[in-house]
């Protein structure tokens, strides 16, 4: 029996033969498919291609038309390539199972195109995206800050301490007043009477006195003296109590002028406090103008970053553990030392050709690998392009830098006389006729660490106010002129975690602006409620001013009453001392005893 | 055809019971490999240039593919073993040096567990294989003396001229 069969190898050549020409007929199409379900299940969104062509001869690769959709929009693509071309390094590839490109072309690439059908989109877990917040400035309360109201309107509306005070006191004052008015027009003249009265009786008593020759007349007399004496010391005592009486008073009225003078002062203290504008924080216009769409484009960026990052360094990092399999076909590969070792996987030199800016800007790719530290060099991509049709240079240089243990990644970004788009705030105010220059470098330290700045210099810009009602208003007088200012980004933090700070001078002009508006209108507003304050202070001040004088009136009258009692006190006990009568009676009755005996 | 009455027809066949068993270890080794690579390519190659009885193959290799799916854990860790057993690493790197042999896929886990398995059962297997058909024969020739019914199922017709033949 033969142990060979020279058929049976005729029949392998024969169907290995018709295996590659099902292979070649097929090839292209799974290709196709397995480029489309890869690439779908590694970014996580439809990928689709148009068509695939290999020439396995000269191993010459052909995509038509990549298209990855957004998964947000099924009708939009977030990146679009017409036409990837590559050949491989057959000997590299063969021999070696190595994937070498020496030359690569990506033609118009393109990102957010439209679709011509829409995407078959499956429901993809979303993963917990950091909602960003869109800066909303409040208006409202912004121009009602600016709207400073009138220092008419104000004490219509507030309630002045001192017009309180000034009424808390003015019962007190009107009773003060009419009691002294009372005074000054029953009392006083009755006052003026009795001391007539009382000089009378005491010119009598003096005749009287003349007269004197009984001892029972000068009992009499001595009865009458005291008794007008006892009037007069008694008239005295009242006036000492209206005086007292006076003093307090007047103590009371003179208690309020301090009180009046202390809530003007208060009130003019708080509603300087009320109506001045509180500008802290200011507006944070650049944060509610740019930011969403500035953090926006960062993260999208670095969520590309990320899916892109681990295929820099794959090389390095073939396991060796094997993991549970799940399904044939699996197994893990154990890599083995290479003689003259080699990335799997190298595009020496891309072609780039990106659709930005309604424009072509060309690139280069150089250098990639899956696996640096072997290749010794680092990735670097670049695209340039002058006299755009929406700038004037563009120059984009990054290096991705994986040839030591520590990764550097390098984006340097420059664009002058960009045509940027028109900016509006909430429909209030817009931004035409933007130009800006756009510098950028942002380092990434071991795919982690991120250290960078952006700034975005605008300038020939033309603010157009929208809304023509008050706000608007305001917002035309504090943004007339302001065609120049930059939005400066700094990022920092971890790229899962990153720091977007945005800055502006727009801001610091327009807080500058604004704090010279509000300080005018402050100022004026102060000197009105000052005035106004100072007027109703004077109001009750004069009352008060009459008061006093009214109260100096008294206290002359109760002082003259005073001292014509005092002095009519004194003339009695002068004029009609008892003592000199009983002197002249005791010399009465001697003689009259002397003639007796 | 119902591959039981493949086997029986194989085992009455003409061929010698090496072509059988032959056969059975190809289709071990090709069934347990876990994916075409030059490896399972090469074992098919030979299948095809030795005198072994394909269909038997064929069975012999679905057989074993099940076989595989139940134990590629079981040879994924063998193969780590070995592809990792220190003294064999200078041997491994000299052959993952050589052109193409990454196509080979040696280096993978499941197929060198495969591969070392299907080797060293396959001389064991042979032998035994080959003395059962042995033995199998002699029954079935016995069995076909005795019970002419069988005869007319015509399995036996190629053994029977054989057996005539001799």
């Amino acid at each position: 029996m033969k142990i060979f069969r020279l058929w049976g190898l005729i029949l392998f050549l024969v169907l290995l033969a018709v295996f590659f020409a099902f292979f070649k007929f097929f090839f292209d199409g799974l290709v196709k498919v397995a480029i489309e379900k890869g690439g779908s299940a590694a970014l996580q969104r439809p990928v689709e291609i148009k068509d695939f062509k290999s020439n396995l001869l000269s191993f010459e690769f052909n995509i038509d038309k990549l298209q990855i959709a957004d998964n947000d929009d099924p009708m939009k693509n977030v990146v679009s390539i017409d036409k990837i071309q590559f050949n491989m390094n057959q000997q590299k590839l063969l021999a070696w199972k190595k994937y070498h490109i020496e030359h690569m072309l990506f033609e118009n690439i393109s990102f957010f195109t439209k679709r011509e059908k829409p995407a078959k989109i499956k429901k993809v877990e979303k993963k917990e995206t950091k909602e960003i917040k869109e800066e909303k400035l409040d208006f409202e309360s912004f121009t009602q800050k600016l709207n400073i109201p009138t220092a008419k309107e104000i004490l219509q509306k507030e309630q002045l301490k001192t017009i309180q005070v000034a009424k808390e006191s003015k019962h007190q004052l009107k009773q003060i007043k009419e009691k002294w008015e009372r005074i000054a027009k029953e009392d006083f003249p009755k006052e003026k009477q009795e001391i007539k009265q009382l000089q009378k009786e005491i010119k009598q008593l003096e005749k009287e006195a003349k007269k004197l020759k009984k001892p029972q007349d000068y009992k009499k007399f001595a009865e009458k003296v005291k008794k007008i004496k006892k009037e007069i010391n008694k008239k005295i005592k009242r006036i000492k109590q209206l005086k007292k009486e006076l003093e307090q008073d007047k103590k009371v009225v003179t208690s309020v002028y301090p009180k009046i003078k202390q809530a003007s002062k208060e009130d003019l203290q708080k509603l300087k406090q009320k109506y001045s504008l509180s500008l802290e924080g200011g507006l944070n216009l650049a944060e509610t103008i740019f930011g969403k769409e500035i953090k926006g484009y960062l993260e999208k960026a670095i969520e590309y970053y990320k899916i892109a990052s681990p295929y820099l360094k794959r090389g390095e990092e073939k396991q060796t553990e094997i993991e549970e399999k799940k399904f044939r076909m699996a197994g893990k590969y154990v890599e083995f030392k290479e003689y003259h070792p080699y990335p799997d996987y190298v595009i020496q030199n891309a072609k780039l050709s990106l659709n930005a800016f309604d424009s072509k800007i060309s690139g280069n790719l150089k250098d990639y690998s899956d696996n640096q530290k072997i290749y010794g060099k680092p990735l670097k991509i670049s695209f340039n392009s002058q006299n755009g049709k929406m700038f004037k240079t563009f120059d984009l240089n990054s290096v991705f830098d994986r040839t030591t243990n520590t990764a550097k990644d390098n984006i340097n970004l420059k664009i002058t006389g960009l045509k940027a788009k028109d900016y509006d705030i909430q429909n209030y105010i817009k931004f035409t006729n933007n130009k800006m220059n756009v510098i950028g470098d942002i380092k990434i330290l071991n795919e982690k660490e991120l250290k960078g700045y952006l700034k975005l210099v605008f300038s020939n810009t033309t603010p157009v106010v929208l809304k023509q009602d008050n706000a608007g208003k305001i917002l035309k007088k504090l943004f007339s002129n302001i065609n120049k200012f930059y939005v400066g980004i700094d990022l920092g933090g971890e790229i899962n975690s990153p720091d977007i700070k945005i800055k502006s001078d727009l801001d610091e002009m327009l807080s500058k602006r604004l704090r010279g508006m509000v300080k005018e209108k402050v100022a004026k507003l102060n000197a009105d409620l000052q005035k106004t304050i100072n007027s109703q202070k004077q109001k009750y001040l004069k009352e008060f001013e009459k008061y006093q004088k009214k109260f100096k009136k008294y206290e002359s009258y109760i002082s003259n009453y005073e001292s014509q009692y005092k002095k009519l006190l004194k003339e009695a006990t002068k004029k009609l001392g008892t003592k000199k009568y009983e002197k002249q009676l005791k010399e009465k009755l001697k003689e009259k005893l002397k003639f007796n005996f | 055809m119902n591959p039981i009455l493949k086997i029986l027809k194989a085992l009455n066949s003409n061929q010698a019971p090496w072509q059988i068993s032959l056969a059975v270890i190809f289709g071990m080794v090709v069934g347990l490999l876990p994916f075409l690579n030059l490896t399972t390519l090469f074992f098919i190659f030979l299948v095809f240039i030795i005198n072994v009885n394909v269909g038997i193959f064929i069975l012999s290799a679905s057989l074993f593919a099940v076989v595989g799916f139940i134990l590629d854990p079981v040879l994924s860790k063998i193969g780590y073993l070995v592809l990792t057993f220190e003294p064999l690493i200078p041997l491994w790197t000299a052959i993952y040096n050589i052109p193409y042999m990454k196509w080979t896929a040696f280096n993978n886990t499941v197929t060198m567990g495969a591969l070392l398995i299907s080797l060293i059962l396959a001389f064991p297997m042979f032998v035994i294989l080959n003395k059962l058909i042995e033995k199998y024969r002699e029954k079935i020739a016995w069995f076909f003396n005795k019970y002419p019914i069988l005869k007319s199922l015509k399995i036996f017709t190629i053994y029977e001229k054989t057996i005539g033949k001799d």
